[in-house]
């Protein structure tokens, strides 16, 4: 006996909720043959996302069939599907297009201006360009337009995709995402100012922003932030090959009037110059800064560019200081040979309650600098370190003792197994009175002199430490690039 | 913060209480409490209690959200995927309905999505078979509709090069 038909029985909404991440072929493909029912379904799905292939290869493919034809279409088959396919069409949710061989300016604005005609809210738009400019129309910015959030993104020739200028106030625009994209000409001082009212998620990356003096972030209502200048956004293009310059910052200012901000992500190159204002709102911290003109610890010939970019780093994150979370991504530590800025940067962030460190260490980290680093974080609840390099060398140290009252969860990955580091757990142990659980993740080091066996072995210590504090509950795993993998959560007592 | 609960009471009569903030996330039963303020439970008539027992699952997990801690979320996406694990069709389209005529929004793209991906690169007979779908095309309707699909994807009437003439 066959079941019910749950599916074709659901209202007509949630269908296209179900299929509204499906790209247009691949729902015709899915759909229109199922049943009578149907077989229409797609002409009416509000979402539309399509890619096209280069057509001459559509056109000359002529074995493809519904079945086969994957999810790459014509623009023959994008004007059919924005006019409804010859039924005018509802209004859109969404309008997708990639076009890494767009070669027809005309074409392309006629189909951004069909779907603000119906009614789209959100547009993304990928596109690689054939020797030719494109502007995006000036009308998805204005007032009375439809569009909620864009996302624009050229593939390669980054300053041919241009933005047109009323984006930088555009009253009705809640997300704006570019990547790579030359941001719009400022005014005679090159200065830029983007005002958007009602604008709550920005995201840049990797644009340009040589032509420009000063970015201004004058956003009331935004909420997240998001700047990535690493040249590493790829993957969604499929190319390797890009046609962007090493450096798209020059000397550019960012300036942020944004007093609601509450998430900040920053990833790769500084901006030369850059001032915050109030960040009142702000929680959580997310920050990956590159290391780009060192590439050894052996850097003494360029000590003062070094002290140049660390004050600029020092700057930067202490214009954070009042997040409650804060995460640090290849912070590059060298114990010995520098000020320790970290230390100090950590001091001034009084609000913060949880510390997360994805460490590159130049050398061994030691059990001190670790510890006092500690020191720094009174409040911290929650401490994640990953790859901890601690050195190995024995150190005639008596470990400060820390106020870790609030310390509750902490994490290590990376760990070698090694007695410096049971050291350092023992230290934790000791002060963390109110710790509630560990998460130990061993092995999977680059380099390590150390073995499964050492791991092993450093557990068996652990369990034997821990006894002594039965109330942290503690989980120990081997990193999966050892072959033997063991899970032992144990909860003592 | 406020520690209110809230009863919500299923087609088949059995209680369910859950805290103000984990009950809010569903904007019917937030107007429901708003506009009535129900003293015995706020009545959910079109769930059953067997969902029910799902849906309140969901929401107390997902009171207090937390908005950008990246772990937390990791732990939440887990448990999400955890809490659909098991369930069979018939129940996921029921908590896809509740979710729907409860408001949750976070439920039903859940849900959504999990249907989505059931169907992810699966052919027209694998779907029809997976959702007991049943043909009711002739084999010469099939053919045909395969035959004008095809066509269709690949040219272009000359009324719809007007209509983009006549746009630009």
């Amino acid at each position: 006996m066959r079941g019910e038909d749950r599916l074709s029985d659901l209202p007509e909404h949630i269908l296209h909720h179900i299929f509204s991440s499906f790209t247009t072929k691949d729902l015709i493909t899915t759909t229109c043959l199922l049943s009578k029912k149907w077989q229409h379904f797609w002409v009416s799905h509000p979402y539309l996302d399509l890619h096209i292939e280069n057509y001459n290869f559509v056109d000359s493919d002529s074995d493809s069939n519904i079945d086969d034809a994957g999810s790459r279409c014509s623009p023959k088959f994008v004007d059919k599907s924005l006019y409804g396919h010859g039924r005018g069409g509802s209004d859109l949710e969404r309008f997708s297009l990639r076009w890494l061989e767009c070669n027809e300016g005309p074409r392309l604005k006629s189909w951004i201006v069909k779907a603000m005609n119906r009614k789209v809210k959100e547009v993304e738009i990928v596109l690689g360009l054939d020797g030719s400019m494109f502007t995006i129309p000036a009308k998805v910015f204005a007032k009375g337009s439809s569009v909620r959030a864009i996302k624009l993104e050229a593939c390669f020739r980054i300053l041919r995709f241009l933005i047109p200028h009323p984006m930088l106030s555009a009253p009705n625009l809640r997300t704006l995402e570019l990547v790579r994209m030359k941001l719009p000409k400022g005014d005679s001082k090159k200065e830029v100012a983007m005002i958007c009212p009602v604008l709550e998620t920005l995201i840049l990356k990797d644009c340009y922003y040589m032509h420009l003096k000063v970015l201004g972030l004058s956003l009331g209502k935004l909420k997240k932030l998001e700047i990535e200048n690493t040249g590493n956004n790829r993957s969604s293009c499929g190319r390797d090959k890009m046609a962007i310059p090493s450096n798209c910052l020059g000397v550019c200012k960012l300036e942020l009037h944004t007093p609601n901000l509450t998430t900040f992500i920053y990833k790769g190159e500084l901006f030369e110059y850059f001032s915050f204002g109030d960040l009142v709102a702000l929680i959580d911290v997310d920050v990956s800064l590159s290391i780009f003109f060192i590439s050894c610890p052996k850097f003494s010939g360029q000590l003062s560019v070094f002290n140049k970019w660390e004050d600029s780093r020092y700057k930067f994150l202490k214009g954070l200081n009042g997040a409650r979370n804060l995460a640090l991504g290849t912070v590059q530590v060298c114990s010995s040979k520098v000020p320790n800025t970290l230390h100090d940067v950590l001091t001034s962030y009084t609000n913060l309650r949880k510390l997360e460190l994805r460490l590159s260490p130049i050398e061994d980290i030691s059990l001190s600098w670790l510890a006092s680093l500690l020191y720094c974080c009174p409040s911290l609840e929650t401490l994640v370190l990953h790859d901890v390099k601690l050195c190995q060398r024995k150190e005639e140290f008596v470990l400060p003792l820390c106020p870790m009252n609030h310390l509750k969860y902490v994490a290590l990955t990376g760990l070698e197994g090694h007695d410096n580091e049971l050291e350092f757990l023992r230290f934790l142990f000791n002060g963390g009175v109110n710790l509630d659980l560990m998460v130990i993740n061993g092995g999977g080091l680059k380099d390590s002199k150390f073995g499964k066996a050492d791991l092993l072995n450093f557990h068996e210590k652990l369990m034997v430490l821990s006894q002594e504090f039965p109330n942290v509950k503690i989980s120990f795993q081997i990193r999966k690039s050892n072959v033997v993998r063991f899970d032992s959560t144990s909860i003592l007592n | 913060m406020s520690t209110k609960k809230i009863t919500l009471l299923s087609s088949d009569n059995e209680l369910f209480t859950v805290d103000e903030e984990a009950a809010n996330q569903s904007l019917t039963i937030k107007h429901l409490i708003e506009d009535t303020e129900p003293e015995n439970g706020v009545p959910l008539p079109q769930v059953h209690s067997k969902i029910l027992a799902k849906v309140t699952e969901y929401l107390i997990k997902h009171a207090n959200e937390p908005d950008n801690d990246a772990a937390a979320k990791e732990e939440l996406k887990n448990w999400d995927d955890k809490f659909l694990e098991k369930v069979n069709h018939e129940t996921l389209f029921d908590l896809i309905l509740a979710a729907n005529y409860l408001d949750i929004k976070g439920l039903l793209d859940l849900t959504c999505q999990t249907v989505a991906d059931l169907m992810n690169g699966m052919s027209v007979v694998e779907v029809r078979k997976l959702f007991n779908i049943v043909n009711d095309f002739t084999p010469e309707d099939e053919a045909e509709v395969r035959k004008r699909r095809k066509r269709g994807t690949k040219t272009i009437g000359p009324s719809n090069d007007q209509a983009n003439q006549s746009n630009h």
